[in-house]
């Protein structure tokens, strides 16, 4: 009973049930053939047998062979497959077959070559359409180079004098020849963002200077149509992250539409400002755009079935420019009785720093901070500092408790009854560690250690959120301080040798609500990560001093620093390691930067959307 | 005549390179037109050229080309260059190449009036 169960148990198995088969039918055709035999050689039942018995031994060792050759390696093929057992380097199988299957292998090897090719054609091919948009480009300006050049030297009068009526058409020649040039800049604009190509030169902006910028362009072709160009300004300035000059060409391409299908009445532009974003709403009594236009404005090549002229490449290139700075824009249309065009733009880190305080304040009444320490003179400090700082609303209104030691503070048995930020000073307390993590795990806010003795490890294993040395320096003190009371969201550590960059990238979390700081270098990022939490690292491969994957090591070996979820960000060309070797590493996730900043931003905040643990304002 | 600044221009654009000595003949500059860059290299040594003009994209021998070759000469490395190009995106191509020395670069299409005031500013007349 047993073997037949083990022999229906095996009969699953692919590799038994085809020598089952391969059995059963042989020894079918070893029967017919033993009759036919039986008949033909008259009936001689001993040279029968005999021919059985090499027959069955004939079998037998092909059976055996067959199993030897071509099932078992397979199975060994298959479970290596399994155990992904291929090289982490170059993606081939790198294990020793023999026989047939060294074919398998060698097919499955010439299959990875063949696709690498391939990605590096397809490669090559997005390059060479660039190459080949810019040559294009090139071609066509050439021609255009004299058109207008030679219609501008005749409107000039440089080659003799000309009548009104000519230098009229000679100006249409060259109007016409530079809108000519305008889409030709925009075809190649286009190429370049969707290959990645864009170098945005990021500073603080301030919206106004540059609405009015876009205006004074604008002002003459407004007035010609009579409309009323209109600015509804806020009364301090508003200062957004990005590129100077494509922030005018966002405007102007948006004001431009609005002016070319407004035919009477205004265009007004209207500044707004929430916590993180500025807003601007373009607002015009033009025609209108259709419900199915608005679906396809954005789209490339699209040209609005109720306007006369093509709204050409520029709202593709203005919806790209403005993922690029981390912004968005928004159509509402009505046919007939004008348009809105809302942009959302990230302010700038001052006035972002300013709203977060502004945003506690209106929250918040005000902020409990227990101080233990017992040190007299530390703690008058203390309390000066913080009562200095709330005054210069630097920092919100705070109220202080003192206690000379730990076992003064009382026991906290709600969350409600705790303070928003506990300062503790350790250095008479290390022998109280029990006390101090057990004050620690009912509390429900950020923690700053200080000590004249302790070194972080064991400051860091009782959970602070930061701590400070002492003698207590002032500037540092209220960094932390404030750095903790206000910290409204995840923050992140971003290090990247590329300032452009990584400004950028900063300003764009920090349009999500995220508490962003960035360094440069691989020392710079440990400094940091010792002395705060971050709760994401997001870390370019190659930075100043060392490379990324080094200092991931690096990280790895500390119990607390390897806890900080890493992303690692570099050209896609330099992921030197498949996914899966990165996760080894402790790295969630890989960011090509191709993908551009709009993927960043989604795959950062996706990540805390699944940790799912906001942090909001108390 | 021979009060006349002497200019080298390399450009394959016939009608191009025309436009050009027209326009700077106006405010007084005498244009030796190169029709590529292995002209313009020949030409480099035959007169005190006060500055040069070049288009990136010529045939044999590039705009960068003449350059490289210019700056390699000790004695015409003060001579200023207004590189002229058809290629780039926008206005935001980086201009030139510091080490290579052109100290401007004008994009085609470009309004006569601004090369002459470009050049009269390189020359400082």
């Amino acid at each position: 009973m047993v073997l037949i169960r083990k022999l229906l148990y095996n009969f699953k198995n692919p590799s038994i049930r085809v020598i089952f088969t391969t059995g059963v039918l042989a020894f079918g055709v070893l029967l017919i053939f033993n009759i036919c035999l039986y008949y033909f050689v008259s009936h001689k039942v001993e040279l029968v047998m005999g021919l059985n018995f090499i027959g069955l031994g004939v079998l037998g060792y092909l059976l055996a062979e067959f199993y030897l050759l071509l099932i078992k390696p397979l199975q060994i093929f298959k479970n290596q497959l399994r155990e992904y057992q291929i090289n982490e380097f170059t993606g081939k199988l790198s294990f020793n077959l023999t026989g047939p299957l060294l074919f398998l292998q060698e097919g499955f090897n010439r299959l990875i070559e063949k696709i690498e090719e391939l990605m590096s054609r397809v490669q090559k091919f997005e390059e060479s359409n660039i190459e080949f948009a810019s040559l294009v480009s090139h071609e066509l300006r050439t021609p255009l180079t004299s058109i207008s050049g030679y219609a501008k030297l005749l409107i000039s009068g440089d080659a003799g004098p000309v009548t009104d009526t000519q230098s009229e058409f000679l100006k249409i020649i060259d109007k016409n020849s530079e809108r000519l040039t305008g889409l030709i800049n925009d075809f190649l604009d286009i190429e370049r963002m969707e290959s990645g190509q864009v170098h945005l030169d990021v500073k603080a902006n301030n919206l106004q200077l540059i609405i009015q910028d876009c205006f004074q362009s604008l002002r003459v072709i407004a007035q010609e149509k009579g409309l009323d160009l209109k600015i509804k300004n806020l009364d301090k300035s508003v200062f957004v992250v990005g590129d100077k000059q494509r922030l005018e060409q966002i405007f102007l391409n948006l004001l431009n539409n609005a002016i070319k299908y407004t035919h009477s009445g205004f265009v007004e532009v209207e500044i707004s400002q929430s916590d993180f974003t500025a807003e601007i709403k373009i607002t015009d009594s033009g025609v209108g755009i259709s419900e199915d236009d608005q679906e396809q404005l954005f789209k490339k090549y699209f040209r609005g079935a109720s306007s006369e002229q093509g709204f050409g490449l520029g709202l593709i290139i203005v919806k790209k420019l403005l993922h690029a700075h981390g912004g968005s824009i928004l159509v509402q249309s009505e046919l007939g009785k004008g348009s809105t065009f809302t942009v959302s733009l990230p302010l700038s880190k001052q006035t972002a720093q300013d709203a977060v305080i502004r945003g506690v304040h209106g929250i918040l009444k005000e902020k409990y901070i227990w101080i233990v320490d017992s040190d007299e003179s530390d703690l008058k400090n203390m309390q000066s500092w913080l009562s200095e700082a709330s005054n210069c609303k630097e920092l919100p209104p705070i109220k202080i408790k003192t206690f000379a030691n730990i076992s003064c503070v009382p026991k906290i048995e709600t969350d409600n009854e705790g303070p928003s930020l506990l300062i503790i000073d350790l250095t008479k307390s290390v022998g109280e560690s029990f006390v101090v993590s057990e004050l620690f795990d009912k509390l429900n806010a950020p923690v700053l250690i200080m000590s004249a003795n302790l070194d972080d490890s064991i400051i860091f294993s009782v959970g602070a959120s930061a701590w400070l040395a002492k003698p207590l320096d002032k500037d540092k003190f209220l960094v932390s301080i404030k750095d903790l009371l206000i910290r409204t969201s995840w923050k992140v550590l971003i290090a990247d040798s590329n300032t452009d960059l990584r400004i950028l990238v900063k300003r764009a979390l920090e349009h999500k609500g995220l508490i962003v700081d960035d360094v440069d270098r691989g020392n710079a990022v440990l400094n940091r990560l010792v002395q705060e939490h971050y709760d994401l690292l997001l870390l370019d491969l190659d930075l100043k001093d060392v490379s990324g994957l080094e200092l991931i090591k690096i990280l790895q070996r500390s119990q607390k620093l390897k806890q900080v979820p890493i992303f690692m960000m570099a050209m896609e060309d330099r992921q030197v390691l498949p996914d899966q070797a990165f996760k080894k590493l402790g790295v969630s996730q890989f960011i090509p930067k191709q993908r551009g900043l709009g993927f960043v931003v989604d795959s950062v905040s996706q990540h805390f959307e699944d940790r799912k643990i906001i942090e909001q304002p108390d | 005549m021979n009060n006349l600044i002497d200019i080298l221009l390399a450009e394959d654009e016939e009608h191009i390179a025309k436009l050009i000595v027209f326009k700077l003949a106006k405010e007084s500059f005498s244009v030796t037109v190169a029709r590529n860059g292995q002209e313009a290299i020949l030409l480099l040594r035959k007169k005190e050229w006060k500055l040069i003009i070049l288009d990136v994209m010529m045939p044999i021998v590039n705009g960068w080309q003449v350059l490289k070759e210019l700056r390699s000469i000790v004695s015409l490395n003060d001579i200023p260059v207004l590189m002229l190009s058809a290629k780039g995106y926008q206005n935001l191509e980086v201009v030139g190449d510091a080490e290579m020395g052109a100290q401007q670069y004008l994009k085609k299409p470009f309004d006569p009036e601004d090369l002459a005031k470009v050049v009269k500013r390189m020359i400082r007349v």
